[in-house]
């Protein structure tokens, strides 16, 4: 009995070194040999293709060939800029918006130097990682685990309960190829008989009352863009808010969160 | 059922109360996540680890009379070794699964966990108690080659602060506090019975009246009480503290010895052998000396078997057992038949014979056989046969030196007898 519980204490003791070891040793290799490299623009142009994808971001050059497939647009959005200085098409998405926090979050993985001549602080690069750091990495891995869950092909509906004034939002979501390719959003109403007598998304008279109120925007132009954003972000945690149409936004995840909930 | 005792339920109902605490409280929930699997057994373990480290500590409170119950002290100091040790391994695997439950995630491999900032004190706690544990159990590793019998009792001491860090460790963690309060302080309450109180109110006074020198190692002490006298039964044994300011060794030391008289003798008789430093000294220790006995201990001939004939056989000093059974059957009015094989090396190392003889002469149901190794050789099983035909039907009991052990035992089990009709008792390091 005392030889093995002997054995078990040498075999706890070596594992727990042995964790030791690799939490304090391996980051350390790694960040030595890879992170702060110096890459010229020649090097960066060799990384061109989806087989091999650098991009130069803000002064950073990130390996991104990995993530493509987990990229929520078609590929080719992400492989037009392989080997290329990207930050024009990190800060816009094509829709004149950045990337979100959760991505920016994500990219930190995939840094493997700075671009020759960029003005980039090279001891903040060479920090070990912190607290804050921690956080991010945990947010950017739900985005990712939500990012690389594929819905399957199909088309998704969901109704909202009718609102005091009896209006209720229904959304559908197209999905194929395992994306989201197309989105309908809108609030409607119906009469006795179940008729539909009402869609918001045609109701100037609405959005002039909005627009009064909001400085400009309506759910002319929020309830596509919307839409717009979830096919693009692939997934509705991806989806921002836009200022002046935060209770459409809250109703339109609500409800594509819903819809989605039977496409995995 | 022969290997169950009453006190092992006891134990048993102890021991799983907490851990049906911890399923009540949490009981799984359906997961496919590795880290919530790994998180809930290391605590499961945990439990687990601690109370059977609790209900060793509760094992060494060494009652008189109550360790019958569990089949004699050295059966129960076994039983305690055994739980003292699983729970040693429980806790390894307790910190072991949490620790390594961040492995899973596949990423951010993390010691935050295992080793968090000192404000955590729980978990500092634990391992404090787990590094105390590793020190006092390192001896029985053998690291330094034989253990020392007393520098390992003091050791083991610190057995109580490792038990009150684990429950400092364990409390604030858990759902349901009271359950840890309650077997804890049972334990720690055994713990102060046993290493503070009982040298007090566990000893009783006797006074040394003679001391026969059997051979020139061997003595029978003769104690006569101060006090109330002692209830005992043949075969037990009784823990022996001197009180003699003068002896040259072990004064104030307890050792166990084994009792010799029959329990209608009004004296206690000791047969001593000089085995060690405390045994010498006691050879030589003047009639009217103070000596303290706890006690008393064993549970020699589990008498659970009345109307079984026995078969006894004793070599050495291990035939004080026998002597004081073989005295007690002059007083006896059972009908059970008892055959003791005395096996000795020779006619000069075989004490109390003529005693046992003389016994033998006076009561019928009492025989016995002297037997000489330097002359006849090892015992065989045609040896038994010849003069006990029947030996395969009777209980078998045997205390002796640990050569005669590894003979006899597999000699008796190639008779024929089960293992559960062999019975013996040893207090090698109890």
């Amino acid at each position: 009995m005392n030889k093995f519980a002997y054995s078990a204490l040498v075999a706890f003791v070596s594992s727990l070194l042995t964790l030791i070891t690799i939490v304090w040793v391996a980051p350390t290799v790694a960040e030595t040999e890879g992170k702060v490299r110096e890459i010229s623009l020649d090097e960066l142009a060799s990384h061109n293709t989806a087989d091999s994808c650098w991009k130069e971001i803000e002064g950073l050059v990130y390996d991104v060939t990995d993530f493509i497939d987990r990229h929520p647009t078609p590929a080719s959005v992400m492989t037009e800029w392989c080997g290329r200085p990207s930050t024009e098409g990190w800060v816009d998405k094509g829709n004149g918006r950045p990337h979100s926090a959760g991505a920016e979050a994500l990219l930190d993985d995939f840094l493997v130097g700075y671009l020759a001549g960029a003005d980039v602080d090279l001891d903040a690069l060479n920090q070990p990682a912190t607290g804050s750091d921690t956080a991010s990495a945990e947010r950017s891995a739900a985005v990712a685990d939500a990012g690389t869950g594929r819905y399957r092909d199909g088309s998704y509906y969901a109704e909202a309960e009718p609102g005091s004034r009896g209006t209720f939002g229904i959304i559908e979501i197209t999905v194929k190829g395992n994306r989201i390719v197309g989105v309908y959003y809108d609030e409607l109403s119906r009469d006795e008989d179940g008729t539909v007598n009402y869609r918001k998304s045609a109701d100037m008279n609405y959005a002039e009352r909005w627009r009064r109120v909001s400085g400009g925007v309506t759910q002319l132009s929020t309830y596509p863009a919307y839409e717009q954003m979830l096919i693009e972000q692939g997934v509705p945690e991806g989806v921002d808010a836009i200022s002046g149409a935060t209770g459409a936004y809250d109703a339109f995840v609500g409800l594509a969160t819903e819809a989605l909930s039977t496409a995995r | 059922m022969r290997w169950f005792k009453s006190g092992d339920g006891i134990l048993l109902i102890l021991g799983l109360i907490p851990v049906l605490f911890f399923l009540l409280n949490h009981w799984p929930a359906p997961s496919a996540d590795p880290l919530y699997w790994f998180r809930w057994c290391g605590r499961l373990i945990g439990v687990f680890g601690l109370t059977l480290l609790l209900l060793a500590a509760l094992m060494s409170l060494r009652l008189p009379r109550f360790d019958i119950y569990f089949g004699g002290l050295p059966r129960l100091w076994t039983l305690h070794r055994l739980v003292g040790f699983l729970g040693f391994v429980g806790v390894l695997l307790h910190a072991w699964l949490l620790g390594f439950a961040t492995v899973t995630q596949g990423r951010a491999l993390s010691l935050a966990g295992l080793f968090p900032e000192a404000s955590n004190w729980p978990i500092w706690a634990g391992w404090l108690a787990l590094a105390l544990m590793v020190v006092f159990l390192a001896p029985t590793f053998q690291f330094f080659g034989r253990l020392n019998y007393q520098r390992w009792k003091r050791l083991h001491l610190l057995s109580a602060p490792a038990l009150i860090l684990a429950l400092i460790h364990t409390l604030p963690l858990a759902a349901q506090p009271l359950v840890w309060w309650l077997l804890g302080a049972l334990s720690i309450g055994a713990i102060v019975w046993r290493k503070v109180l009982s040298p007090h109110l566990g000893r009783s006074a006797w006074e040394v009246t003679e001391v026969h020198q059997l051979k020139h190692d061997v003595v029978e002490i003769c104690l006569k009480p101060l006090g109330k006298p002692m209830c005992y039964m043949a075969g037990q044994f009784v823990y022996l503290t001197p009180n003699v300011p003068g002896l040259s060794a072990g004064n104030r030391e307890e050792h166990p010895y084994t009792i010799a008289s029959a329990p209608s003798d009004p004296l206690l008789r000791l047969g001593i052998k000089d085995l060690g430093d405390a045994s010498h000294a006691l050879q030589r220790v003047p009639p009217g000396s103070r000596i303290e006995i706890e006690g008393p201990y064993g549970d020699f001939y589990q008498r659970h078997y009345p109307g079984r004939n026995q078969l006894w056989l004793g070599g050495g000093i291990g035939i004080t057992p026998f002597v004081s059974g073989a005295r007690a059957m002059l007083d006896d009015e059972t009908d059970t038949s008892v055959h003791l094989f005395y096996l000795s090396q020779d006619e000069y190392r075989s004490y109390y014979l003529d005693e046992l003889q003389d016994i033998a002469g006076k009561q019928p149901r009492f025989d016995i056989t002297a037997h000489h190794f330097s002359v006849q050789g090892a015992v065989t099983e045609a040896f038994l046969e010849t003069h006990c035909p029947d030996f395969r039907e009777r209980e078998v009991y045997l205390c002796g030196p640990p050569g005669m052990m590894r003979h006899l035992i597999p000699l008796l089990k190639q008779a024929g007898l089960s293992g559960d009709a062999i019975h013996s008792e040893v207090f090698d390091f109890l």
